[in-house]
């Protein structure tokens, strides 16, 4: 793809213009407590959607990651210092919200002894305490799959432990360099092991898989204890950095066929469109799953 | 004499790695400073970090126009929304020259050579030196900046850079 050109995205992603005053009133309630959303910081093209129904996902541990993967808008390099204020101000941004279903996410941060974990129970340990009944669905780095990393995020009761698979085991190397496909699988095992949380992944197309890859993928991530799987199309964050072009935009059927095939292996909830994105239907997703695997 | 450390380029995984935090700052911290400052002296950089000479410690030095310091365990505290570009090169990628975009301002804390806690606000080429030195720290690089037309601008040269590390011949 020559650089500096923009290919017009298909028809299928054309979008309703976002409710402003839903916008402003996310806004002046984010901007303040310099809390940060993976709304903003990776772009998310359901961002209108989302904040104009009063949801968003919070990126904790700062907007600066340790990893570069070439798919992600994120910026990368020396991250933040933690803010051991943080877990106060998000709980306080979820109550304002008046959220009933918080999903938390994160950059990577390959700096920190115990890489963050720390950091995410106490993140769900305060919007815990301070609303009762909310369900906490965290997106996790690898934590290098360390089982004691993980082990303390899920002893603060999330209800959906979540660490995206991202891309197809051929194409990890180059898009994700600072990362292991296999040790991401291990990361969900981990999750897994016996317990009862829910344990979820995501998925991107259009990074230049085959669709056959895409069902290897999700073969893999079932084997490995997923529930839950979204997949969505890879939009490239910009032309003038290190991201990837855009390989292929996959048709709305072939996602419908994703789908079907990943209920079909067994998973409780599938979401797979081209604009889903991890948290996208986050609560949806998990009153689904869990009354499937509840037996209800 | 010359400086007995030796340059890591571009493809050297050491480059690549999320430095260690120094756990305390003594005489031999001040001994690798030193020969940090004359080696970057040397190799005509305006800042080198100890990764580049495979030390994988959170420990760089730098001279933005008024003498060397030592930075140890760099942490941004706060950094300003507005950025500005500057093109930017790099004692690892000898040749190439790469328009960064990086915050203005940053408010940064770090430990000096005497092992004494520093508070700072850095703006223009200095805040410019410490995010490009402190990124070394974290395995990040310049060229993860470089935009499509400077990747293939530069491909002939990153991909001779990556061959002469895998090869282990280290150039001085």
């Amino acid at each position: 793809m020559a650089s500096g050109t923009i290919r017009p995205l298909p028809v299928w992603f054309r979008q309703e213009v976002p409710d402003a005053r839903a916008l402003r009133r996310m806004k002046e309630l984010l901007r303040p407590s310099g809390l940060h959303t993976v709304c903003e910081g990776a772009r998310c093209p359901n961002l209108g959607r989302c904040w104009g129904r009063g949801t968003a996902t919070f990126m904790i541990l700062g907007d600066v990651c340790t990893r570069s993967c070439r798919f992600c808008a994120v910026k990368s390099g020396a991250p933040l210092a933690v803010d051991p204020d943080e877990p106060r101000r998000v709980a306080e941004a979820v109550q304002a919200l008046q959220l009933k279903y918080v999903v938390i996410t994160s950059v990577t941060r390959d700096d920190l002894p115990d890489e963050g974990a720390g950091h995410f129970a106490k993140v769900t340990r305060a919007i815990k305490a301070a609303v009762p009944g909310v369900i906490v669905e965290v997106l996790t780095p690898d934590f290098s799959a360390r089982v004691a990393c993980i082990q303390t995020v899920l002893e603060a009761g999330v209800d959906v432990f979540g660490h995206n698979l991202e891309t197809v085991r051929r194409m990890s190397p180059f898009l994700r360099s600072k990362a292991d496909y296999d040790r991401s699988l291990q990361t969900l095992k981990c999750a897994r092991a016996g317990r009862k949380v829910l344990v979820k992944s995501g998925l991107m197309a259009g990074l230049g898989e085959t669709d056959d890859e895409i069902l290897e993928a999700l073969s893999e991530l079932k084997a490995a204890g997923g529930d839950m799987v979204t997949i969505g199309q890879y939009l490239a964050p910009g032309v003038s950095d290190r991201h990837v072009p855009v390989a292929r935009f996959v048709l709305p059927e072939m996602f419908e066929i994703y789908r079907e095939k990943a209920l079909a292996m067994g998973f409780a909830f599938a979401a797979s469109a081209p604009l889903v994105r991890s948290s996208y239907l986050a609560e949806e997703g998990y009153a689904k799953a869990f009354t499937q695997k509840a037996g209800i | 004499m010359a400086t007995a450390l030796k340059l890591r380029f571009y493809g050297d995984p050491c480059l690549r790695k999320t430095a260690a935090k120094v756990v305390s700052v003594g005489p031999a911290e001040r001994i690798l400073i030193k020969e940090l400052i004359r080696a970057m002296y040397e190799f005509e950089g305006a800042g080198l970090a100890a990764p580049q000479v495979g030390i994988s410690e959170q420990i760089f030095v730098a001279d933005a126009g008024e003498g060397p310091f030592a930075v140890i365990n760099p942490e941004f505290i706060k950094v300003s929304v507005d950025e500005t570009r500057m093109e930017e090169g790099c004692l690892s990628l000898p040749g190439i020259r790469i328009n960064v975009s990086r915050p203005a301002v940053v408010h940064i804390r770090y430990l000096d050579e005497n092992g004494r806690k520093v508070e700072r606000e850095l703006t223009g080429l200095m805040a410019k030196i410490f995010q490009h030195e402190s990124d070394h720290l974290f395995g990040s690089m310049m060229i993860d900046h470089a935009s499509d037309v400077e990747r293939e601008k530069f491909q002939e040269k990153l991909v001779r850079l990556e061959a002469l590390s895998r090869g282990g011949i280290k150039v001085v």
